[in-house]
């Protein structure tokens, strides 16, 4: 996402517009208001945002008179909302209000991801502190052929495990039988549970490893298996799964971001309930002695 | 509030380089191995994200990118808790309204122009549903309806149209790894003309896709839409559309006239034909199959069918507004004009506006599909969707099967271009139908089976051209986390002394229960009321066999679909009860039976 907007033409001037504004304030500081003398500047890149906007709108250049227009407007707007700021105008606005808050909830994601940059070191960090997300989960390789619920009583069952043991070939009728794979590389526990029904995994956890065993129930049928590997359960190492990683933090990190930047701002305040009626709970949470 | 992938005021990513996906897609996609019998892909055709206008007012900020993680497993933030789907998906399109594309670009992108306009500020503010709806009201739904200009006035034009459906293509692009997760462009052109439900889902095949989505703000005739997709295929893009919720469109979508009141005739089934291979069958609005008014016989037809949303902007039940009858109506239109307008095949979808494609497991409905409007089982058990239907009458929606021979964008979209697609109310049942001669009774294997349906019959979605009563091959399986299989019925329309009949026989039954009559016996395989769970104990978890039609009459124009019917499973409502203490009114049901609907096979004369 942020990469998409990184790439967003609007984006690269607002960010630039940014650092003029910065390089601006340092180098000029603005004059004390009121003094009759402050400074609007109409610069190239205000003047070229100004008439982008415009063209959005009416999808055609500006015509000299249509310039006149746009800075008429523009001057109007900046004098009015200069004035509007010394007389107080935003205040208890709550528009104004969310909108500035949301600025804020914006501008902690971006502070927390600043802070907390993709760094090699803080990606293993992540890897190791979230198992959750990383674990491969145990996994099984394994043959297996199958006979129906109505096939249970079958002598077949038995004669082919005989076959199967002693080196003989799976029988013509049941290479695909319910168009299952003979054959399955290793699939981890949750991903056969939804090939063959709950409780497939935990069954074949049991069974030993390189011989013909069986026959396992599942919610297909009855299976004579032959596991050929038992991958136990294991954390994916960082190297292999490195991308995965850095996509999980990323979305992650915004997650928290918010959240956090406001614990430790609110750490700044003390909240006294005065008002009836607030549950205790809330009160536990927020009030500080 | 917590907003992760919403725009940010500095450039972290400014460094980041990106590559070209589109153009690495297209290698590797003629790099995947093809397998000729073809595999059952599951996927998602209808969901819409935060930029879908309506969508983003009821509180959803997920964008394509979020959409496409969740179908891939990953679990994501909505509406406030964590959710995932058990299983991933095989393949996704979002489908975002492309009315008011450039609205939602200007909502969801801060430091875009009209970000901070009042009104688009009051639709991201927007404090509760009250709030919310009254909005979407002003500036969703009465455009709509007609009359004014559509646009909010925070609109900056076409360009920034252009901007959101870019930004929809990236994500797509950006997802797509042929051979195991398929992702492809579409949208959805969205028109209700007098509160009809006209929309179409519009898929293109490949990255061929215009600079811009055609809205109903440009044309709300189903014609116009299609006279802009004929000039798309004219400069060389492969697109057709679904149009879905007839059973929303006031009887208007198997019409006997276009919607300017011309008697439909043979140009316009053509059209018709040409754009439309697919309908919706089924989605979180209801099931548009049949209903058991008009179609008494049918003794499955009760089967989610949202009666509420006769409550609501006059769409009162009419017999034209289903399936069943647009499948026989077409049928008789070959019959008159020479040209089928309605030859469609199944697609299932949710429609969700959460984000969330395919969420549709009845045991896994926790976040609900509407964003406020039914976030919590309180609000479920109590809500109306506003404008629509009672909450209760919603289901988590279908899902769409593709039988194709790889997992790659062009092989999906050209089987369902082929109609070779199944519907199901949600599980992952799978079902094969051939119409043919010379099926044997019995197969030595699956691959024997199919090889021999493909060499002596027609798939799924294909003509039967044959002199003599057709063969059915008709199979199918069990999903395998739910319950075994109750039966397999044909469903038979033709069109004969003038009128249109449709006739359900069942074909094969679980546990022999088929007698000479061609009655089953029922199943008697209730769930478990305290648990939700099934019977895992009765049905069959394969299903085959060879039907012919005893009542064949090769001058007949018919149509010929297969119905695949499981045993009884739990329905949302029933684990929302048992989860979250709520209660339901008794007359909502607690108890389903979930299915399977195979595109239709047709017999044309001449």
């Amino acid at each position: 996402m942020l990469r998409q907007i990184a790439r967003e033409p609007l984006f690269h001037f607002l960010v630039l517009g940014g650092l003029i504004f910065v390089a601006w304030s340092w180098l000029a500081p603005p004059e004390p208001a009121g003094s009759g003398d402050e400074v609007i500047v109409i610069d190239q890149s205000r003047l070229d945002h100004l008439q982008t906007m415009w063209k959005a709108q009416w999808k055609r250049d500006p015509a000299p008179e249509d310039v006149a227009a746009i800075i008429d407007r523009h001057l109007q707007q900046e004098v009015f909302y200069r004035e509007a700021l010394q007389m107080g105008l935003d205040r208890d606005d709550e528009i104004i209000r969310t909108r500035l808050a949301q600025k804020m909830e914006a501008v902690a994601s971006d502070l927390s991801s600043l802070m907390q940059p993709a760094t090699e070191e803080k990606l293993r960090a992540f890897h190791a502190a979230r198992p959750d997300l990383f674990t491969l989960p145990q996994a099984f390789a394994f043959r297996q052929v199958l006979y129906l619920p109505s096939e249970a009583g079958d002598a077949r069952i038995k004669t082919t495990l005989a076959t199967l043991r002693s080196g003989g070939a799976v029988p013509a009728d049941r290479r695909s039988k319910l168009s299952l794979p003979l054959d399955w590389p290793l699939t981890s526990g949750q991903d056969l549970n939804n090939a063959f029904g709950g409780g497939f995994a935990k069954a074949l956890a049991k069974l030993p490893v390189g011989s013909w065993s069986g026959p396992v129930r599942s919610g297909l049928g009855l299976h004579l298996v032959q596991v050929t590997e038992i991958q136990p359960e294991r954390l994916a190492p960082f190297d292999e799964i490195r991308d995965e990683v850095a996509r999980q933090y990323e979305y992650y990190t915004v997650l928290d971001a918010q959240q956090r930047v406001f614990k430790e701002l609110l750490g700044k305040y003390r909240v006294r309930f005065d008002a009836q009626g607030v549950p205790d709970a809330v009160i536990q949470e927020y009030a500080r002695p | 509030m917590i907003r992760p992938g919403c725009a940010h005021i500095l450039g972290i990513g400014l460094l980041a380089a990106m590559p070209a996906p589109a153009a690495m897609a297209q290698t590797a996609e003629s790099d995947v191995p093809k397998n000729p019998l073809k595999e059952a892909y599951f996927g998602e055709q209808h969901v819409h994200t935060g930029v879908s206008m309506d969508a983003f007012i009821a509180g959803n900020r997920l964008t394509p990118d979020d959409a496409y993680r969740f179908a891939q497993g990953e679990e994501i933030m909505v509406n406030g808790s964590m959710h995932k789907i058990k299983r991933p998906l095989d393949f996704v399109a979002v489908t975002d309204h492309s009315e008011f594309m450039g609205e939602a670009y200007s909502l969801m992108n801060e430091g875009a122009p009209g970000y901070d306009d009042e009104v688009a500020v009051a639709f991201r503010e927007a404090p509760d549903l009250k709030t919310a709806l009254g909005l979407y009201a002003e500036y969703v739904l009465t455009p709509l309806a007609g009359g004014g200009d559509p646009h909010p006035e925070f609109f900056q034009g076409e360009e920034a149209i252009k901007s959101t459906w870019k930004k929809n293509f990236e994500a797509t692009e950006k997802h797509y790894k042929p051979g195991k997760f398929t992702t492809i462009h579409a949208y959805e052109w969205t028109s209700a003309p007098g509160g009809s439900n006209q929309h179409r889902n519009v898929f293109f095949r490949d990255t061929n896709v215009p600079d811009m989505p055609f809205s109903s703000n440009e044309g709300a005739d189903p014609e116009m839409l299609w006279a802009w997709m004929q000039a798309q295929r004219d400069d060389g893009k492969k697109v057709f559309a679904i149009p879905h919720n007839s059973n929303e469109s006031k009887g208007l979508l198997f019409a006997e006239a276009s919607l300017t009141g011309v008697p439909i005739g043979k140009d316009y089934a053509e059209t018709r034909a040409s754009m439309e291979p697919l309908i919706e069958m089924m989605q979180i609005k209801g099931n548009s199959e049949v209903v058991p008014n008009f179609w008494p016989r049918d003794e499955f037809a009760d089967f989610e069918n949202a009666t509420t949303i006769q409550q609501f902007n006059g769409r009162g039940f009419v017999k034209e507004n289903f399936v069943r009858y647009g499948l026989g109506r077409g049928v008789k239109y070959h019959a008159d004009l020479g040209v089928n307008p309605f030859k469609y095949g199944f697609v299932g979808g949710t429609d969700s506006h959460n984000g969330t494609p395919s969420n549709v497991e009845e045991d896994n409905y926790s976040v609900g599909s509407h964003g406020l409007a039914d976030r919590t089982a309180e609000v479920r058990a109590t809500s109306n969707l506003e404008g629509e239907m009672l909450v209760a009458d919603m289901n988590p929606g279908a899902l769409t099967a593709v039988w194709a021979e790889s997992n790659t964008r062009g092989a999906i979209w050209d089987s369902m271009m082929a109609k070779e697609t199944f519907a199901t109310s949600g599980p992952r049942m799978k079902v094969r139908v051939f119409a043919g001669q010379g099926f044997a009774d019995k197969y030595d294997s699956y691959e024997a089976m199919v090889t021999d349906g493909y060499a002596k019959g027609v798939p799924m979605g294909g003509d039967y051209t044959g002199s003599e009563a057709p063969q059915f091959l008709v199979w199918a399986m069990k999903d395998p986390i739910g319950p075994n299989l109750d039966r397999i019925q044909i469903i038979k329309g033709w069109y004969a002394d003038g009128e249109m009949k449709d006739r359900v026989y069942d074909v094969v039954a679980s546990g022999d229960r088929l007698q000479a009559d061609g009655k089953v016996t029922p199943i008697d395989a209730p769930i478990n009321l305290e648990t939700g769970a099934f019977n895992a104990e009765k049905g069959d978890p394969e299903l085959m066999a060879v039907w012919t039609d005893p009542e064949w009459d090769a001058a007949q124009e018919a149509f010929y679909y297969v119905r695949v019917l499981q045993l009884p499973t739990a329905r949302w409502t029933l684990y929302d009860e048992l989860r979250a203490g709520v209660k339901y009114p008794d007359n909502v049901k607690r108890e389903i039976v979930e299915r399977a609907w195979a595109s239709p096979i047709w017999h044309e004369v001449n």
